[in-house]
C-alpha cells in the first residue's frame, strides 16, 4: 500500500507513540483489505460504545491511547449512552448499564465531542459537502453520504477510533467517486405519501437493494430532514446500504440521469400502497393489536420538530397507567423543548423526554421482554415490536392498546 | 488421509493448526451480545445460527463472510482476548468489520489469529468439519488433511 511521506513519518513514530500505534493498525487493515492508499478524513464518529463498557479488549485499547496522551486529530463525536444519567426523566437503567462507565472519562481526555447522539450531523459534528469522514453508526453514514454529499464508508468500531487519532482511513468504497453512482431505480407511487411512510420505504429498500445504491423517485415533496433520517436508518438496518440518491433533491443527483451516472438501472423497483401495507405488517413482528408495555420513539434521535409534533399529540392527554412512553433525542433538542415549554407538556402527559439510545435499552432486560411499539424501522428490525406511525404510537401510549 | 494445499491471500499474519469448523455467515455481535454486555464471553448465543451453544475455542473457523453490526470485529476481538475465539479464520471473502478483530488483537495484544481468503478452491466445498488444517496468514495458504471417503472437492 502506498503511504505519503507524512504517513510514513506517522508510522515511524515521528508524531508520537499514540499516532504510531493507531497508524500501525490502519496500515495492517489497509494491507489486509488491499487498499491502494489511505485518505485524509476531516471528522470521525465513535460507535455504540456503552454496549462495550465491559469489553476488556476495547477498553484496553482506549486506555492505552489515554495513557499515551493521545488526542483526536479531527472533530470526533460519540453515539448515545443508553440514557443520560444526569437527567431525572431518564428511565431506570437495566443492571448491565448501571454504575460509571470508564469510557466517559477516557473520551473526555481524548477530546471527543461529548454530544452523545446518533445524529451528530444535526448537533455537535456537522459536516459539509465533499468532506471525507471516518464515521461509525450506519444511520448517520447513510444520511451524510446521501443528503449532504459527504464521502464516507461505514467504519467498523475500532477503525473509527484509530481514524480519529490519525485523521486517516482506507481509500475505498464510497470515498471513490466512481462507486457513488445510483444502481437501482426505485419508483415510489403512493396515493397520499405521509411523513411516516419514509421509515417503511427504507425498511423495504434495504431488503431489495442489499448493498446497491438506490435512486428513489417520487418522494421529493415530503422529504424533510426527519423523513430522510428515518428512511436511511431503516434501509441501513435491513440492508447494507450506505447511500441513496433522490433526483432534484440530494446534492449528487441534479437529475435522474445524473444520479444513475448516465447508465441504465440494473433493476427497477416499484413501491406502491400495497408494498407499504405488506412492509408495515412485516415490521410488526410482535403481531397486531393488543396491550402494550412501552412505546419508544426517536431511533435515530428525534429532530426538534419531531419532538414538537409528538408533544402536540400528547397535549391534554395522559399516558395510561402502567405504560411507558419514551421519546429519545439529543441534548440540544431537549434544551429547546425546555425553553419552548414543550418538555413540560410531555412531562405532564407522563412521557419521558431524554437523551439516550432506544436500541441499547430495548434489547436488554427488563425492557427486552416487554411488548414494544415504535415508529422506528431500525427498532422494528432489531427486536420484536409493533410498528405504528408517530400518531398511532402516541394513541397507543394513551389507551394502552395498539 | 487425503492432503491438499489451498493458496489465497493472507490478510492477517501468523500460523495456526487446528480442527475445521465450517459454518454459514456470522454476525459476531449477535453471536456474543449477552457476553459483551456482561463482560464474560463463552459460547455462541445466537439461537438462529448453527453454532448455537458451541464454543469456537481452538477451532479454525471456515465461513463465507460476516454479516450485520459494525461491532462485529470488536466482538470477535473480545472473544480472542478472552481465549474463546477461533485460532484462525478462513473466508470466501473477508470484510473490514471482521478483519478489525484479528488485526487489533495482533497490534494491541500481540495475539496472532491468521486470516486467509480468496483461495484457489472454494473452502466451503472443500473443507469439512473435523479436517485438520494449518493456516499460514503470512503466505496466504491452507494445508488440508482430510479422512478418506469424505465427500469433498479436495484434490490431492
Amino acid at each position: 500500500m502506498h503511504l505519503t511521506r507524512i504517513e510514513e513519518e506517522m508510522l515511524a513514530g515521528k508524531m508520537g507513540p499514540a499516532v504510531e500505534l493507531a497508524m500501525k493498525a490502519i496500515v495492517q487493515m489497509g494491507e489486509g483489505m488491499d487498499a491502494e492508499r489511505l485518505i485524509t478524513t476531516e471528522g470521525s464518529h465513535l460507535g455504540n460504545v456503552d454496549l462495550l463498557r465491559r469489553c476488556t479488549g476495547y477498553i484496553g485499547i482506549v486506555e492505552k491511547f489515554v495513557e499515551l496522551g493521545a488526542e483526536v486529530q479531527i472533530p470526533t463525536s460519540v453515539n448515545p449512552y443508553p440514557a443520560d444519567p444526569r437527567n431525572p426523566e431518564s428511565p431506570p437503567l437495566p443492571e448491565v448499564f448501571q454504575g460509571l462507565s470508564p469510557l466517559e472519562d477516557y473520551y473526555r481526555r481524548l477530546q471527543v465531542i461529548p454530544n452523545w447522539t446518533c445524529t451528530p450531523y444535526l448537533y455537535g459534528n456537522i459536516p459539509r459537502f465533499g468532506q471525507h469522514l471516518s464515521w461509525e453508526e450506519s444511520s448517520a453514514v447513510i444520511y451524510v453520504n446521501s443528503v449532504i454529499g459527504v464521502r464516507a464508508n461505514r467504519e467498523p468500531i475500532l477503525m473509527d477510533l484509530v481514524s480519529a487519532i490519525t485523521g486517516r482511513t482506507l481509500y475505498s468504497g464510497l470515498h471513490m467517486d466512481e462507486n457513488r453512482r445510483g444502481e437501482i431505480l426505485c419508483n415510489v407511487d403512493v396515493k397520499e405519501l405521509k411523513r411516516d411512510d419514509f421509515a417503511v420505504i427504507g425498511y423495504y429498500l434495504g431488503k431489495v437493494c442489499g448493498t446497491a445504491i438506490p435512486v428513489i423517485d417520487g418522494i421529493q415533496q415530503k422529504a424533510s430532514i426527519a423523513s430522510l433520517k428515518n428512511m436511511g436508518a431503516a434501509a441501513a438496518s435491513t440492508g447494507a446500504i450506505s447511500m441513496y440518491h433522490i433526483p432534484g433533491l440530494t446534492p449528487e443527483a441534479p437529475t435522474l440521469e445524473k444520479a444513475l451516472g448516465e447508465r441504465k438501472p440494473t433493476e427497477i423497483v416499484e413501491i406502491d400502497d400495497r408494498v407499504l401495507e405488506k412492509t408495515k405488517e412485516e415490521m410488526s413482528s410482535a403481531g397486531q393489536g393488543g396491550e402494550i408495555d412501552i412505546v419508544g420513539v426517536g431511533c435515530p434521535h428525534y429532530t426538534f420538530d419531531e419532538v414538537v409534533s409528538v408533544a402536540r399529540l400528547l397535549k391534554g392527554n395522559k399516558v395510561k397507567n402502567g405504560v411507558q412512553l419514551w421519546i429519545c433525542t439529543h441534548q440540544a433538542a431537549i434544551e429547546l423543548a425546555k425553553q419552548q415549554g414543550i418538555a413540560e407538556i410531555i412531562k405532564e402527559a407522563g412521557g419521558r423526554l431524554f437523551s439516550g439510545c432506544l436500541y441499547c435499552l430495548h434489547t436488554v432486560n427488563p425492557y427486552a421482554d416487554m411488548r414494544l411499539m415504535s415508529d422506528s424501522g431500525k427498532i422494528c428490525y432489531y427486536r420484536r415490536a409493533l410498528y405504528g406511525t408517530q400518531r398511532e404510537c402516541v394513541t397507543a401510549a394513551i389507551s394502552g392498546r395498539a | 488421509m487425503r492432503q491438499g494445499i489451498l493458496k489465497g491471500r493472507g490478510l492477517n499474519g501468523g500460523i495456526a493448526t487446528g480442527e475445521a469448523l465450517v459454518v454459514k455467515p456470522i454476525n459476531f455481535f449477535g453471536a456474543y451480545m449477552q457476553g459483551i454486555l456482561s463482560g464474560k464471553l463463552s459460547h455462541i448465543e445466537d439461537s438462529k445460527h448453527d453454532l448455537y451453544g458451541k464454543s469456537l475455542e481452538g477451532k479454525i473457523l471456515v465461513f463465507p463472510f460476516s454479516i450485520g453490526s459494525l461491532a462485529g470485529g470488536v466482538s470477535l476481538l473480545e472473544a480472542i482476548i478472552q481465549g474463546v475465539g477461533p485460532k484462525a479464520i478462513i473466508n470466501t471473502k473477508t470484510d473490514g468489520v471482521l478483519l478489525a478483530g484479528p488485526v487489533f488483537a495482533r497490534v494491541f495484544y500481540g495475539i496472532e489469529v491468521p486470516v486467509v481468503d480468496s483461495l484457489d478452491g472454494d473452502p466451503m466445498k472443500i473443507i469439512r468439519n473435523g479436517d485438520r488444517l494449518t493456516v499460514d496468514g503470512d503466505r496466504g495458504t491452507v494445508q488440508v488433511r482430510q479422512r478418506e471417503g469424505v465427500d469433498s472437492a479436495l484434490k490431492d
